[in-house]
This record gives structure tokens, sequence and C-alpha cells, in this order.
């Protein structure tokens, strides 16, 4: 009797067990390609005239086009920001280090990344408000076959009405410490 | 020629004009008078602001002839023209951007009819010799170029209460600017634009706005929500924040004029100005990064609501 009890707690822990892991699998930056992240960063941010070493960041791995890991990074301390949101850089990697496909000077959480793609490469979802915007919305940025739209409230970037995607980066995110 | 404007003083003060140069091979072998009046015929948005760019529609029975020169010019100076696209026999349209530095009072659109200047390649490649002598005008539009405060709500898209709930709390706005040497119009100006000088919170999206200044309140800011919803800590706070990027801004980019210094430190409230890019020295960009691509400007242009 004891024994068939756990067996059923067990069969029906074992699909919620697998949804925790997988949900727990979002992707992250890990092991050397952090090492290399944090490095291409620090210096990223470095300057001898203000306190850079506050700096926060959440960094989030993404294939934009085929056969790459390109990565979202989204600072999140109070001297990466503005009433309309936080640097946002989008970086390709080259080499042993990155390189910035787009840096956007301002934007929101939560990013997503888009079912659909322009030019080969995902669309990006970026939440828009703050600097007058009251009602926020989701903008899309297209790859243009060069770069990403540097302002997501301005055109070619769009408010997105619904498209299918995954969060990358959610809001409420505090970020690590860079240094 | 004055007459022509349709205007008194049209041509002595900010003026701008559309010249269009229509060679009418076709039409004036055909023993038609040409062109006939062309008129411009529609100027999205309307009004016009400096700083803004707009559709134009100029419609004309001349028009066929195919134009081969199109320029616009704002005080006699040059403004960008793009888009022509000869939608018709009869029409053209086109997009005007006047830049920011513009005159904003009221200014008149002509349209000039000339036989010179290069062929666009939409028009007639082999258009010759125009029947119209250059420098006649054969038609007028004027159209109101609003300035100052009322454009400046306009482009905020706020409106005149906001302007008399920032002047209630002026006594505030002036102790937090005196605090850190930040002009209180600045502050004034950048709460109207903010959220209308109202104390509000951020219910959407990354929810993290709040009060008038809809200053971030996240556990990385060290802010907390009563903090940011009290007006003097509030007003505090923005005027701190400003006097600092404003001393970075001004260090880091020594040949900013004043009133680019100005811009610049406005537009930084609204994007950071530490990050590589977001400020490059270059006045002309400042506000590429900002909301809506004018925060910066836009502030600025607010602060006329506020001179005393």
């Amino acid at each position: 009797m004891k024994r068939t009890f756990f067996t059923i707690v067990l069969i029906l822990a074992l699909p919620w067990a697998a949804v925790r892991c997988v949900a727990q699998a979002e992707p992250q930056v890990s092991g050397r390609d952090e090492t290399s992240l944090k490095t291409f960063l620090r210096n990223y941010v470095s300057s001898p005239d203000y306190d850079y070493t506050t700096t926060r960041y959440v960094a989030a791995p993404v294939q934009l086009e085929d056969n790459t890991t390109d990565i979202i990074v989204y600072f999140t301390d109070q001297n990466s920001c503005g009433s309309s949101g936080c640097t946002t850089l989008i970086l390709a990697p080259m080499g042993s280090s990155y390189k910035v496909i787009t840096s956007i000077p301002a934007a929101r959480l939560p990013i997503r990344i888009l079912d659909t793609t322009t030019n080969g490469w995902r669309d990006i979802g970026v939440w828009v408000q703050g600097g007058g915007i009251r009602s926020g919305y989701e903008a899309v940025l297209s790859f243009d076959g060069t770069t990403y739209p540097k302002n997501p409230s301005v055109a070619p970037a769009r408010e997105l009405n619904h498209t299918e995607g995954r969060v990358l980066i959610d809001k409420g995110e505090e970020g690590k410490l860079l240094y | 020629m004055r007459k022509l404007m349709g205007r008194r003083g049209c041509l002595s003060t900010p003026c701008l004009l559309v010249f269009l140069f229509l060679p009418c091979l076709a039409v004036c072998h055909a023993g038609v008078v040409c062109p006939t009046p062309i008129t411009i015929t529609s100027v999205t948005p309307s009004p016009w602001f400096a700083g803004g760019t707009y559709n134009i529609t100029i419609a004309g029975a001349g028009i066929s002839c195919g134009a081969t020169f199109v320029t616009v010019q704002v005080n006699e100076g040059a403004a960008t023209l793009s888009n022509l696209t000869f939608v018709s026999a009869n029409e053209i349209t086109a997009t005007v951007s006047i830049s920011a530095d513009a005159p904003t009072e009221t200014a008149c659109v002509s349209v000039l009819v000339g036989n010179d200047g290069p062929i666009q390649p939409a028009a007639a490649p082999d258009a010759q010799t125009s029947c119209i002598p250059q420098g006649d005008y054969s038609a007028v539009k004027t159209v109101q170029i609003i300035g100052g405060c009322e454009a400046a709500l306009q482009v905020a898209r706020k409106g005149g209460a906001a302007i008399s709930r920032a002047d209630q709390n002026w006594a505030v706005l002036e102790e937090a600017g005196e605090a850190h040497n930040i002009d209180p119009n600045l502050l004034a100006a950048i709460a109207v634009r903010e959220t209308g000088f109202l104390n509000v919170q951020e219910t959407d999206g990354a929810g993290v706005g709040v009060g008038v200044f809809q200053i971030t309140v996240s556990p990385t800011s060290g802010v907390t929500a009563d903090e940011a919803s009290n007006l003097p800590w509030a007003a505090d706070y923005a005027a701190g924040l400003l006097a600092s990027n404003m001393a970075y801004l001004s260090q880091r980019f020594p040949d900013f004029t004043p009133a680019q210094l100005l811009r610049a430190t406005a537009a930084s409230y609204n994007m950071n100005p530490y990050k590589r890019g977001n400020f490059t020295g270059d006045p002309n960009p400042i506000d590429k990064g900002t909301a809506r691509g004018n925060y910066g400007s836009n502030v600025v242009a607010l602060m006329s609501c506020f001179e005393r």
C-alpha cells in the first residue's frame, strides 16, 4: 500500500519536475563565455569620468541568425538608465570576444525574441515607455541588413500588435554586478 | 513678386519656399499655357513645427509637363526634401524636413515655376525649356508654423493645465533648482514632458517610473515609491541628477555651446549620458536615441512656457 502510494506520488511528480527543469533552463551566459563577455563589457563601459564600477547587467544568449550565438545585454544600474529605460547592447561573437551589432541608448524590459525574421535575422521586441510616453507598448526591431534600429520609439521601429516569441530578459531583472 | 507671394513681407520674414521648375515641352508644343496654376493642396500633419517632417502634395495641370527640379527653402536656407514622387500627371508629393532651429512664426509656402535646375530621374528625361520665365510664382499657400510654448506642448502631447500645475508648485522647483544650481524652468519642463506634472505611477510594462518626475523605483535605484511620489524629494533628486549629468557632459564635450549643453542635459534625463555612443559630441543628433527622438529639444522648448 505504502509502495503504491509512493509510486503514484513519483509518477505525478515526474512531469512537474521535468517542467520545472525546463523552465529553469532559460538560457544564460556562463563559464568561459561569461568571462569573455565580462572582459568585453568592462572594456566597453570603463571611463575615467564616472563611477562605472556600479554597473549591473543581464545577459541573454540568443540565436539571431543561423549557427551563431549572439548576446543581448541589458544594463540595469542607475548610470545606465534614463526615463525611457536602460542601454541595451546586441552583441555578436568575434573571435574570442564580441562586436556590437547595435547599441540602443534606452529601452525597457521585457525584451523578447520574436518568431519572425527580417533579412535573415530574428526580430526583437522591446518595451517602450517613459520620457513622456505614458501608455507603454512593445516595439519590434527588425534587422536592416547591417543593424537593428537604435531608437525603439521612432521609425523604423514600429509598434507590435501581437507576435509570438519568447521572453529573453523579463521585467524586474536586477542584473549582476560587472565588477 | 511680393504680390504673388501673397503675404506682405514674406521674403523678409522667415519664409518657406517650394520651388518647382517645370520644363513642359509636350504641353507647350500643344499650344497650352503651361503650367496652369500650381497649388500646394495639402500639408500633413498641420500645423508645421520646426524640427518636424511633413508630407506635401502639389497639384496642377502644369505638372503634366514633368517637373525637373524641386527645392525647399526655409528662411533662404535649403531644407531637406525627400521622397519626391510624381503621383500622376497632375500631382507631386514630397517630404519636407524643417530643421529644428528654423524660424517658427508664420511662414509662407510658395511654388516657383522656372526653367532651370538639374533633371531628376523621375522627371521626363527629355524635358526641355519651360514656357514660364524663371522666377515666376504660380501658386501661394500660407501655412502656420507654431512656435514657443504652444508648439512645445503639442509636441509633448500635453495640455496647458500641466503648466498651471507646475506654476502652483513653483516654490518647490525653485528650491530644488537652487540647491543644485539647476534652472527651475528646466525642472518644470521635464516634469511637464514626463507626466504633465501629475503624480502618476506606471502600471504596465516595466512599471518602474513613479511620481511627477517618473523616477525609477527598483532595488538597484535605491529609490522608494514613497520618495519618488513626494514632490520636494523628487524635485531635489531630479535636480541633483541633472546637475551631475550636466557636469559630466560639459567636461566630456567642452566644445558644446551653452544651448547645446542645455539640450544635452535635458536629453540626459531620458537617455543616460555615460554609455558609449549615447552622446557623441555632435550636437545635431543629441536627441536621436531619446523618446520620440525629440526629448531634449522638446524640453528646452517647454522651458519657454515658464519664462518670467
